[in-house]
């Protein structure tokens, strides 16, 4: 029994007052006991800190009396656990116990306590001013003081911070640590220095002001001060200059602003060179040290830093006219700028330098950037440069790119006509002379040949094979050649069965299992997870569950999962053969001849149920699907070869097929097949009687689709977060419901609904894989999944890059849909589509697919919208294209002037970032300013960078008779376009040797 | 091995590293731990080349702490200093071990009065890195890596002490990134100029997330998104960034790539040295746990020449592997792989662009760490177990082949040791298809074949 003020307290009174939450009592239950009572109490009172949080009510004060207890009789061993956070809980009675107490390790808990974030500072403030701790030196002590506003309450209107800082007294000394010690990554001044009372700025300044603490010494503190994170240091920075310095304040200061000119935090340096300008002006600049110190800051990267440095420079250069050369050598590093406007700022003081005379040095300096000068300021750099070397000739540079070789007219020659004039080797030979423009290249996609050796696709071999790339596919997924291939594979091979398939295959049943568990497979048509389920109703012998068949008429996944479906009903009752449409070369081309081989095999083959398989014919079956995919795949070479074998192919498959191949054969009752075959045999072209027999079937049936599209700048909130602008695109005829079957996988691809949250590169690349002839509508629904992820970051749940990828075939047409999804790629944020956008613009250029002028009015379309086209990115992203060769600066600068021409008025608000691109574009190319861009920028009436870029490209005139530059993009182009005549010539040649590879057996 | 393991270690540095007003110049004192000696003092030295050498340090500094992947309470492990008569390294590895970082400085960047020879760590404190910001090459700087017993005994110094965790796969990533290196092949070369556009022209905020590739453009570089023969990839744009301080005042920049396992490394080339930075194959896979090593370690043929090999290690900028097979009279491949393993173990590091092996210990309980390499451990325990079974073995050496069923979790697994490369039927194997090294199931297979045992 322990007697605390007149009563005795035990361990069970003890730990009453804790489970009653009674602070009051404790605290007087312990203020009188000396340290040994204290011990005799101390196990209790750790046995009921532990169980403190068995009472889960959040509004106990059990804890904290626990806490106190800990406090008042524990030694340092449990007492470190013991938190006082900031908030929720009255200080007063930890204060008392502490006084009482003061025990012995009160400063190592003081100082455990200032190192948590949310370190009760008024308490450790309170018990080190009563002397009850000692004075506290550590950085962490000054950090949480600032933190916390040295314990001031936001909501206390009556009492400013700084009044409450005189109240304190003593802790002004404390307060020049904050200018001494680094807060680290810890947001100490975020959204201070707005002026209100209880900031800290408002507080320093009205100290300073008073005289409580020194003004001169905050103005040096607040320049020295050590800061990493950059709203910390720009709160010092703000700090100055409310202090509001004299220029001579400014002037001993220099070396100060000197120093954070090599600051890594851009802010920082802004604020000194703005120092510096002031000092400038006065004429008072230390010029030498500031030469050596400056030049980082001209390779800032924000533009509004560089010119401010460059602007330092030349008030420099005017206050001591003698160091001219010295200043010019520093602005020689803003010459690799990326900004015109720096470059140009650096060049003038290189040119007042080179009026002077000879400097091989200075010269030496200017060569290091020349590769990095933008085209506007490269003719004056260049001219300063001759006379810097004492009148030297003036230095030929250009795009870094090498000129290609140029094409002999015998080469040119030597290519059979008909590919010559089908690549546009002839036209772009004319625009070479200069005897008219260069279009881009149009051409028929099925009048070129599409399967070359080097193309061809190498079939699943064995069955260890097929468990091997099975195994990795139900891991990752993302070809659609590959995914083919697979089911190919299962198609050939399953029915091989071993003595050892089950200890084979139990590997992969067993983790395909698994990932089918731990997967999101409900509801999904994913081809990647629905091909896991197919492996297991491979492995298990068992045929696909029935999908839900709301979800296969929903969109064209309905389609593959219906192959898929018809594929896993075969495969337990050993019927192997060759998948119909299983590619043969990549870009999921069938040769004609493979598929008719293909169909004969099934066709011959006597198996029970020949209804279900070898009748592919009767069209009553899952495989029509097989068979429709297969159609739509047909490669144009080779018809006439395999329309002659496939003459013995029974029944309406068999007719189809041969009308495909450009047979003669009446439209059979079928609609799916048919419209597959009329799509084949021509993907552009019109078959009236397909209307005839089966009335209207919706776009790309019997008439190939057009689109209409139309871009909304609306933002469509949803779970996700805000979605872009949207972008809606119709085809026309519009698809109508009666149109949707699930044999019709074309009306489902151009019924273009709602983009998908949800998808993954290897549906992308499954829709771009229907119908190789004619992706506009994979295009088409590419470029509204892109739009609505215009200003999202990449994710990968909803890619959209690769729906691209068929731009990378050269012998893709460039569609309007394949434009539009390519620009609206070329606008997006998400890094791996515009990066994959810029690729897709450079081979388009290069191989000729485009020259630039069909750009415009999608341009100009999608900006009529606000909030669609940014310029700053579109003119960013077209940069990395321009940068590639003299044709792509060419193309770029075509462009440009397109949308340019094509904006609809009022011009947009950041029209400047196209005008100074355009600008450079122009000189670069030699070119002059096309007449259809003078009226809009005609119409800019206002001052400012906009006005000044519009009366600079009306007044542009190319140097006459300079057509270096248009020489070499021609040159460029011609190597290209020859490029592909011979590689069609060749195709064509090798296909005539070669022989159809069978792979049914 | 859980996903945690980790080695406490502390760090207790005499000082805390500093930058002073030091007559009319700086003095940029480097406070070291753990080695050889407790404190070793090995360099003094003035600076020819302050802001270079400025800038190389801060970007170490900032490698050591970021953190390019999720986990780990780790921020910041101090960087380790190599000293010999020629180079001075600091190495350090990011908190997420896909980054690894080298600032080699030759002998021409010092006017050194102490070069001594040793392997320590050296504090890189917030104030210090603050202070490094302000450094101009007009600076006069005196950069000292440690201090001597005069000044220490002064007792003026307040000794800083930091407990860490490091977790095992961090200190593995630092070791086995050397095997990386020594498969590096240089790929391109650019002036600064073309160096500066190309790392402007990366990504801000988040780059891609799928592999982009870096390709030539007349003399500079470009950043694809289509793979090609002559592109090197990547993947995690935004460490490439890194980079950014470092290139305007570098001479150029150098490209190293591994195709095989997709690391790349970016080489800055300035006059006081040369600055590496190496980034993993993807974003969240450190260099540990990719299981370089393993195939080596599993296959033993290194063991006869290991002590032979680290009996010739005496601090070497460039351990000349041809003079030791003269004088040991060992094979060179045996010597190589001897280097290899002993960089597993942090005893030697490799300079890509010297092609060779230097020697420096890590200040680390390595061997502790080597205890753990979990798929090996785990390999040796299916072969104690006797849950190994070859049902076929043909021929020898390298044109050997085998069946070799291996039990796993659930399933038998079928390993097939062919020589044109390993095949399992096991998840991981199925999923990487060996770019990331040997699962257990391959490990075990062979070191049945091997005939080794558990205990070996």
């Amino acid at each position: 029994m322990i007697d605390a003020g007149g009563t005795k307290v035990t361990p069970e009174e003890l730990e009453q007052f804790v489970k009653r939450g009674d602070a009051d009592k404790l605290v007087e239950a312990m203020r009188s006991l000396d340290e040994s009572e204290r011990r005799k109490l101390a196990k209790a009172a750790a046995r009921l800190f532990r169980a403190r949080n068995d009472n889960r009510n959040q509004m106990s004060t059990v804890p904290f009396c626990a806490s106190l207890a800990v406090l008042g009789l524990c030694s340092w061993t449990d007492a470190k656990h013991v938190a006082v956070i900031w908030w929720g809980k009255p200080t007063e009675p930890i204060y008392r116990v502490l006084k009482a107490r003061r025990p012995e390790w009160l400063n190592e808990w003081v100082e455990k306590e200032l190192a948590n974030g949310d370190a009760n500072w008024p308490l450790i403030r309170r018990l080190v001013r009563a002397g009850i701790c000692q004075r506290q030196a550590s950085d962490s002590y000054v950090l949480r003081m600032a933190q916390s506003r040295a314990g001031h309450s936001w909501y206390d209107s009556k009492t400013s911070l700084a009044e409450w800082l005189r109240k304190d007294g003593d802790i002004l000394m404390d307060l020049w640590r904050i200018f001494e010690i680094d807060f680290g990554r810890e947001g100490v001044f975020v959204g201070d220095g707005d002026g209100h009372p209880h900031s800290w700025q408002s507080a320093l300044l009205s100290l300073a002001n008073s005289g409580e603490l020194s003004r001169e010494r905050m103005l040096s503190a607040s320049l020295t001060a050590r800061q990493t994170r950059p709203d910390n240091a720009t709160f010092f920075c703000k700090l100055h200059e409310a202090l509001s310095p004299t220029v001579d304040e400014r002037v001993q200061r220099q070396e100060h602003y000197r120093a954070l000119l090599s600051s890594p935090i851009p802010n920082v340096v802004g604020f000194a060179q703005t120092a510096l300008k002031v000092i400038a002006q006065a004429g008072k600049l230390e010029i030498d040290p500031l030469l050596a110190a400056i030049g980082p800051a001209l390779e800032l990267r924000q533009k509004g830093h560089a010119t401010a440095a460059a602007q330092v420079l030349e008030l420099a250069a005017k206050q001591s006219p003698e160091q001219l050369r010295a200043v010019a050598a520093t602005a020689a590093r803003g010459l690799a700028h990326a900004s015109p406007e720096v470059q140009n700022r650096c060049a003038k003081l290189i040119e007042a330098a080179a009026a002077l005379g000879a400097d091989e040095e200075l010269a030496a300096a200017i060569d290091a950037q020349l590769g990095s000068i933008t085209a506007s300021v490269r003719p004056r750099v260049e001219a300063a440069l001759a006379k810097l070397r004492a009148g030297s000739d003036v230095m030929q540079t250009g795009v870094a790119a090498a000129a290609p070789a140029v094409i002999s007219e015998a080469e040119i020659e030597a290519i059979p006509p008909q590919w010559r004039r089908l690549a546009g080797v002839d036209e772009c030979v004319k625009a070479l002379r200069g005897e008219g423009d260069l279009p881009s290249l149009q051409f028929d996609p099925m009048a070129v040949p599409r399967l070359g050796p080097d193309a061809a696709l190498a079939p699943i071999a064995t069955f260890d094979e097929l468990v091997d790339r099975a195994s990795a596919a139900v891991e990752e997924l993302a070809d659609a050649d590959e995914f083919e291939l697979l089911l190919d594979g299962l198609s050939r091979l399953s029915g091989h069965l071993r003595l050892d398939f089950a200890a084979r295959t139990a590997p992969l049943l067993n983790r395909v299992e698994k990932l089918i568990r731990a997967g999101w497979n409900g509801g999904t048509l994913d081809a990647g997870v629905r091909f896991r389920f197919l492996v297991r109703s491979w492995l298990e012998r068992q045929p696909l569950p029935t999908t839900p068949g709301d979800l296969t008429a929903r969109c064209f996944e309905g389609f593959l999962t219906l192959r898929m479906a018809a594929l896993s009903n075969r495969l337990p009752r050993d019927l192997s053969g060759p998948l119909l449409a299983c590619p043969t070369h990549r870009g999921e081309w069938i040769d004609p001849r493979e598929l008719v081989a293909r169909l004969r095999f099934w066709q011959a083959r006597d198996v029970p149920g020949r209804t279900n398989i070898g009748g592919v014919h009767e069209f009553s079956i899952p495989d029509r699907y097989d068979f429709i995919q297969a159609l739509l795949r047909l490669a144009p070479d080779h018809r006439a070869e395999a329309l002659a074998a496939a003459g013995d192919l029974a029944g309406e498959a068999g007719a189809a097929l041969r009308f495909a191949l450009g047979g003669d054969e009446p439209i059979g009752r079928s609609p799916g097949p048919w419209i597959a075959a009329a799509r084949a045999r021509q993907p552009f072209g019109a078959f009236p009687a397909l209307v005839e027999l089966h009335g209207d079937l919706g776009p790309d049936a019997a008439m190939p689709a057009t689109y209409e599209w139309v871009a909304y700048p609306h933002v469509r909130e949803s779970w996700l977060g805000p979605a872009g602008p949207q972008l809606q695109i119709r085809a026309v005829p519009a698809v109508r419901p009666d149109h949707l079957a699930p044999d019709r996988p074309l009306a489902y691809l151009n019924r273009l609904e709602t983009p998908y949250y949800f998808a993954s590169v290897l549906h992308l690349r499954c829709r771009s894989a229907v119908w190789p002839a004619n992706p506009s509508a994979s295009f088409a629904g590419g470029a509204m999944d892109i739009l609505a992820r215009l200003n999202q970051p990449p994710s990968s749940f909803s890619p959209t890059a690769q729906t691209l990828d068929p731009l990378f075939d050269p012998d893709t047409p460039s569609t309007e849909m394949a434009r539009l999804a390519l620009a609206v790629a070329l606008l997006s944020k998400d890094a791996g589509t515009r990066g994959l956008g810029i690729d897709a613009l450079i081979a388009l250029v290069e191989d000729g697919r485009c020259t630039g002028d069909e750009w415009g009015p999608i341009y100009g379309k999608l900006a009529s919208k606000p909030e669609v086209v940014r310029l700053n990115r579109l003119v960013a992203t077209l940069a990395d294209v321009a940068r590639v060769s003299e044709l792509h600066q060419w193309a770029v600068t075509r462009i440009l002037a397109g949308t340019l021409a094509a904006l609809r008025l009022p011009p947009p608000d950041d029209l400047h970032h196209l005008l100074s691109a355009l600008h450079e574009g122009l000189i670069a190319t030699a070119q002059p300013l096309p007449p259809e861009c003078r009226p809009i920028l005609e119409s800019v009436t206002t001052s400012g960078k906009t006005a000044k870029l519009a009366k600079s490209l009306l007044a542009l005139q190319p140097a006459p008779g300079d057509n270096r530059h248009r020489l070499a993009a021609m040159n460029i182009a011609l190597a290209g376009r020859v490029a592909r005549a011979k590689r069609w010539a060749r195709r064509e040649s090798e296909s005539k040797v070669a022989e159809v590879g069978m792979s049914v057996t | 091995m859980s996903a945690v393991a980790a080695l406490a270690y502390t760090y207790r540095y005499p000082f805390a590293s500093d930058l002073v007003p030091q007559g009319a110049g700086a003095g940029l004192r480097l406070a070291t731990s753990g080695g050889a000696e407790p404190c070793p003092y090995f360099f003094r030295g003035r600076l020819e080349h302050p802001r270079e050498i400025a800038d190389q340090l801060l970007t170490l500094a900032r490698v050591v702490t970021s953190r390019f992947y999720l986990p780990g309470a780790m921020r910041q492990i101090d960087p380790v200093v190599t000293s010999n008569d020629q180079v001075l390294r600091f190495e350090g590895f990011s908190s997420c071990c896909g980054v690894y970082a080298r600032a080699d400085l030759s002998a021409s960047a010092f006017d050194a009065e102490l070069h001594g020879r040793g392997t320590t760590n050296v504090d890189f404190n917030a104030s210090m890195r603050a202070a490094l910001g302000r450094v101009r090459e007009q600076y006069r700087v005196m950069l000292s890596v440690g201090a001597d017993e005069v000044a220490l005994a002064s007792g003026t110094e307040q000794v800083v002490e930091k407990k860490v965790q490091l977790p095992v796969r961090w200190v593995k990533g630092f070791t086995e990134v050397q095997a990386y290196q020594a498969g590096l092949e240089l790929k391109f070369e650019v002036p600064a100029a073309e160096a500066r556009q190309f790392v402007r022209s990366l990504p801000r905020g988040g780059g891609p997330k799928t592999p982009s590739w870096v390709t030539p453009i007349g003399r500079g570089l470009r950043l694809s998104q289509r793979e090609s023969k002559q592109a090197v990839r990547v993947i995690g744009t935004e460490r490439l960034r890194l980079l950014e301080p470092l290139i305007p005042s570098c001479q150029s920049l150098r490209v190293w790539t591994d195709a095989d396992s997709g690391t790349s490394a970016w080489e800055a080339v300035f006059r006081s040295g040369r600055f590496l930075l190496m980034i993993s194959p993807e974003v969240w896979r450190g260099f540990s746990g990719e299981g370089q090593m393993l195939s080596r370690l599993a296959t033993g043929d290194w063991e006869p020449a290991l002590p032979r090999v680290r009996a010739e290690l005496a601090w070497q900028a460039r351990v000349d592997a041809d003079a030791i097979a003269a004088r040991s009279g060992l094979g060179r491949p045996q010597i190589e792989a001897a280097l290899a393993v002993l960089g597993a173990r942090g005893l030697v590091g490799y300079d890509v662009t010297e092609g060779a092996y230097f020697h420096r210990e890590l200040p680390f309980d390595i061997e502790a760490v080597e205890s753990l390499q979990p798929r090996l451990k785990d390999a040796r325990k299916l072969v104690a177990e006797g849950k190994v079974r070859i049902t076929q073995k043909q021929g020898d050496g390298d044109a050997m082949t085998a069946l070799v069923m291996v039990q796993g979790t659930e399933v038998e697994h079928m390993v097939r040791l062919l020589p044109e490369g390993d095949k399992c039927t096991c998840p991981w194997f199925s999923k990487h298809q060996g770019r990331r090294g040997a699962c257990k199931h391959v490990l075990a297979a062979r070191l049945a074949v091997n005939g080794e045992s558990a205990d070996d």
